[in-house]
């Protein structure tokens, strides 16, 4: 991978090197001279007067006197006796010259030619020449071109076939695999809910083969027969034999909990009193219950289990979802009542085994199942399985004791608080009661800013030791806020298929 | 209910286009215009196949028309091929129906736009659907290196963010999209294709035109004969089982293409002779050739994620189909070849209308196939009458045009969706763009008002 800088870089290398070779290329275009003017060869040699030249050059005549006879050939020997040595040696000059002028005929003849052959040679010469530099600025002009092509059409086009093909190639096969796993997937899910479905009528027979065994060891009527009772009041000395708490529990008393131990120790309005002090006024407490409300939509007969003031009730009202309340708490069934809520007063568990099967399209618990015993719990949600149609869904929320702050700080606070549940611990009784799609959901994260500090270290302390030391100790600091501060409360959410 | 209609028609061969006619004759009771591509001029306009229940319309009509008689609700078929490019400048303007055919538009769109030298929009419109990716991606794809890297990223936000519904034809994808998408209104529609009507005698004209025996077991494959057909494993695996099967014919059925040389394949493999390749058949041959063909191959390979008009068309002819098994069709009820036992997706208790083979054990899994259906009359018989059970009960053209009746009234009453305030900028612009250049180059003040896109955007979308 190139950086952006880098191929700037080279971008910019690039253009001068393109700039360069451009100049280079004009100054050598421009370098080589234009084709010069060349001289004609010389006129042609004038030789018109030769032949006469030629005819003329004797001037000592054979006969000084021809024709002449007498005293006049006599005078004429005598004067040409005289002056003949003049004209011989005329004749002489003339002779000399007339052949100097006879042998220079050729030379001048051959010196015009050979002129004229060197001036086209040159002028060959020099076409040839200024042939090559125009065809070496062209071949010059080529060499980008061709670089450029034959980079392009051959090694960069056969690289991009290349890259494209194992592009394609490993996509292609990736794709195939993923189409083929997402598809695997699909129905393996579609087996899973299968699965479920038949696991979950399993889980029905055994359970409901335990509590008919049950209620015939305990001689107790059948389900029909309580089912009669299912819309009236719930019975509060209908409590199963759980134990010192749930025989307690039987009682009203106190609490958003609904089923509070120590029912004498507290009153019920002083437990009014407690909730609002502790647990959040109710626009507080609406505000957290607000998430909860669209895990119910669509469903009907859903069931707030301890729904104290009526917080949650109200916000089903608002969306149009049919609920009803049950706490053990006299005054706070009255408070709901008041807001035109329904709301009964009663034992959970009591009332949910008043109930026909199937009964109930949803239940919540908010902040209640830590007022149970374990046993009584127990049988609460083997109750609620049974209750809840097919497809409704539970949701129990309650104090996280896993954190150290929420165990110490809010769990030991309330004197009706039975027994705490690790999450791990309730997801287990929630699926061992025959809900699926059991989730823990973790809330009330403690607050960043309240947890332990990790330490920062100074600008310039980075010595390897003061490193290490603020390492660990900030390891340190995690480990505890995981411990003490997490999160103060948390939730099952799980499915009756 | 005055509807605009935006899709290619036939004569051209989509499948797209053929869907389109069955759902407009179907939708008669109301008053359409459907808009087909004329961005080359008249002649589509003119070569269109009138249609029952819609005028056909030259798409630049529609500005005009709608300013003059407002539509109810404008309809866009959307698909992944360049017949549909014309679509785009309408759709993010003019909120409406869109049915999207294929859930991977990349390729087209990103051809589309590249092909106008409208790289920058391209790259625009990627960033902007693909925030988290690395913007060089785009660039590969500009540089041609990008074709199948496409698919993972398909590109359609700004189909979808545009439609004030979505429809698409299957429950996979409906769910795909309403989890990307989750403030968009995104339904799932029937797909429906016509009884063939198998004419009687059909198939015996056919298997004497080919030179096909009698007792021969037929797979047929329709359409254009091309790799994603996967004919290439059935080819192979028909070169493992045809010794033992030697009644066994693979016909090709459609077009070749030259760049997929099927039978040059089968005569490397020894089984030329069990290859018939029948070319180009018109609309009205098909259902004798689907008469002819014991066995139907719908693989596809590489998916967009489309319904198969195609494998609709075999099951409606009561034809046992071998199908790839793409994470969309897992609900359609299918049987495992490697166990002949139902496969879970489909609804429980239904009876399996096809074969499914694994895209990563596909040669193993057409040999089996095509050896049981081979051997199995009565297999193949049962599957044939499931699968028109099924094309009776989910993919008649009534079921979808009722479906489309809901569709149409939901879409007319729904909202424009708010343009989203990060769109490219050429998808909003007005179209003044070249206008205000041309003004400019002569020194003349632009007489109009700026739109609400930038002047600088192209105006184009």
């Amino acid at each position: 991978m190139f950086a952006e800088d880098d191929i700037e870089r080279r971008r910019v290398e690039r253009e001068a090197a393109d700039r360069a070779y451009n100049e280079a290329l004009t100054a050598l275009d421009q370098a080589f001279p234009r084709m010069p003017e060349l001289p004609h060869p010389p006129v042609v040699y004038d030789e018109s007067r030769l032949p006469a030249i030629n005819e003329r050059w004797e001037v000592v005549p054979a006969d000084p006197a021809p024709g002449a006879s007498g005293w006049r050939r006599r005078a004429a020997r005598l004067v040409w006796g005289i002056v003949r040595p003049a004209f011989e040696r005329q004749q002489a000059f003339n002779s000399a010259l007339v052949d100097h002028l006879n042998r220079n005929v050729a030379v001048h003849r051959a010196n015009r030619e050979a002129i004229a052959a060197a001036i086209e040679t040159l002028r060959g010469e020099l076409e040839k020449l200024q042939a090559f530099h125009s065809r070496l600025v062209m071949y010059l002009q080529t060499i980008t071109r061709f670089v450029d092509t034959k980079d392009r059409s051959e090694h960069i086009a056969r690289l991009a076939n290349i890259t494209q093909a194992g592009l394609s190639g490993v996509v292609d096969e990736f794709r195939r695999d993923w189409e083929a796993m997402t598809a695997r997937d699909q129905r393996h899910v579609a087996a899973v809910d299968e699965l479920r479905t038949s696991i979950a009528a399993v889980q029905q027979t055994g359970l409901t083969l335990k509590r008919e065994l049950e209620r015939l060891l305990a001689g107790r009527p059948a389900p029909a027969e309580a089912g009669a009772a299912a819309a009236g009041p719930a019975q509060p000395g209908a409590a199963p034999a759980g134990g010192a708490q749930q025989a307690k529990a039987a009682r009203p008393a106190p609490g958003a909990g609904a089923v509070p131990p120590a029912a004498d120790a507290v009153n019920a309005y002083k437990y009014v009193g407690f909730e609002n002090k502790f647990r959040g006024s109710e626009p507080e407490i609406r505000a957290r219950l607000e998430d909860y409300v669209g895990l119910f939509a669509g469903a009907s007969d859903v069931l707030d289990l301890g729904c104290g003031r009526g917080e949650f009730l109200a916000l089903l009202a608002e969306r149009g979802i049919a609920g009803r309340g049950l706490d053990i708490n006299h005054e706070m069934v009255e408070l709901c009542r008041a807001q035109g809520l329904e709301a009964r007063e009663g034992d959970a568990l009591a009332y949910l085994e008043s109930l026909a099967d199937g009964a109930l399209g949803g239940l919540i618990a908010v902040q209640v199942v830590e007022h149970f015993q374990p046993a009584y719990l127990v049988r609460l949600l083997d109750a609620a399985f049974h209750k809840l149609r097919p497809g409704s869904r539970i949701v129990l929320e309650t104090l996280n004791p896993a954190c150290w702050f929420a165990f110490f700080d809010a769990y030991i606070r309330d004197i009706t608080h039975a027994w705490p549940l690790h999450p791990e611990t309730l997801k287990y009784l929630v699926v061992a009661s025959g809900f699926q799609r059991a989730d823990v959901r973790m809330l009330s994260p403690y607050p960043a800013d309240a947890r332990l500090q990790p330490l920062w270290l100074p600008p310039g302390a980075d010595a390897l030791a003061m490193t290490t030391m603020a390492q660990v100790f900030n390891e340190n600091m995690a480990k505890l806020n995981a411990v003490m501060f997490s999160e103060l409360d948390y939730a099952v959410i799980a499915e009756r298929m | 209910m005055r509807i605009a209609w935006f899709s290619p028609l036939p004569p051209d061969r989509s499948g797209i286009a053929a869907y389109s006619a069955d759902v407009l004759a179907g939708l008669r009771g109301h008053e359409i215009d459907a808009f087909v591509d004329d961005t080359s001029g008249q002649d589509a306009v003119l070569r269109a196949r009138p249609l029952a229940g819609a005028s056909i319309r030259g798409a630049h009509e529609f500005v005009w028309r709608r300013a003059r008689r407002p539509y109810d609700v404008v309809v866009y078929q959307l698909g992944n091929s360049a017949a549909h490019d014309y679509l785009w400048p309408y759709l993010v303007r003019y909120p409406g129906l869109v049915v999207l055919h294929d859930a991977q538009l990349h390729q087209s769109r990103a051809r589309a736009l590249i092909r106008q030298f409208r790289e920058d929009d391209y790259k625009a419109e990627f960033r902007y659907s693909y925030p988290g990716v690395p913007p060089l991606l785009a660039d590969l794809v500009v540089a041609g290196l990008g074709a199948t890297l496409c698919y993972f990223w398909p590109m359609v936000q700004i189909p979808v963010e545009s439609a004030r519904t979505v429809a698409v034809h299957n429950a996979h994808l409906a769910s795909a999209l309403r989890g990307r998408f989750p403030g968009c209104d995104i339904v799932r529609i029937h797909m429906g294709v016509p009884d063939p009507g198998v004419p009687p005698g059909a198939a015996a004209g056919v298997r004497r035109r080919h030179g096909i025996p009698e007792d021969a077991v037929v797979f047929g494959s329709f359409g254009r004969v091309t790799p994603e057909k996967g004919l290439t494993a059935v080819v192979r695996a028909l070169a493992h089982v045809a010794p033992s099967v030697p009644n066994l014919r693979l016909l090709t059925v459609g077009e070749p293409v030259e760049y997929y040389d099927l039978m040059a394949q089968a005569r490397e493999l020894g089984v030329a002779d069990a290859v018939v390749s029948a070319g180009y058949v018109g609309d009205g041959e098909l259902a004798s050739y689907l008469a002819a063909t014991d066995v139907c191959l719908n693989l596809r390979w590489p998916t967009g994620r489309e319904t198969s008009a195609a494998w609709l068309r075999c099951v409606a002819a009561g034809k046992p189909t071998i199908v790839t098994d793409l994470a969309h069709q897992t609900d359609v009820p299918s049987l495992d070849v490697r166990t002949m036992a139902a496969a879970p997706g489909g609804p429980a208790g239904a009876e399996p209308v096809c074969l499914h083979i694994e895209l990563v054990d596909e040669i193993p899994m057409l040999r089996l196939a095509l050896q049981r259906l081979c051997a199995d009359a009565g297999l193949r018989e049962r599957l044939g009458r499931a699968a028109r059970r099924y094309w009776e009960q989910h993919a008649t053209v009534g079921l979808m045009v009722r479906d489309y009746e809901g569709l149409l009234a939901r879409a007319a009453a729904a909202p424009d969706p708010p343009r989203p305030p990060a769109w490219p900028a050429h998808l909003a612009a007005d179209g003044s763009a070249r206008a205000r250049a041309l003004a400019a180059e002569a020194g003349v003040p632009y007489p109009l008002a700026a739109g609400p896109g930038s002047p600088e955007s192209s105006g184009r979308a």
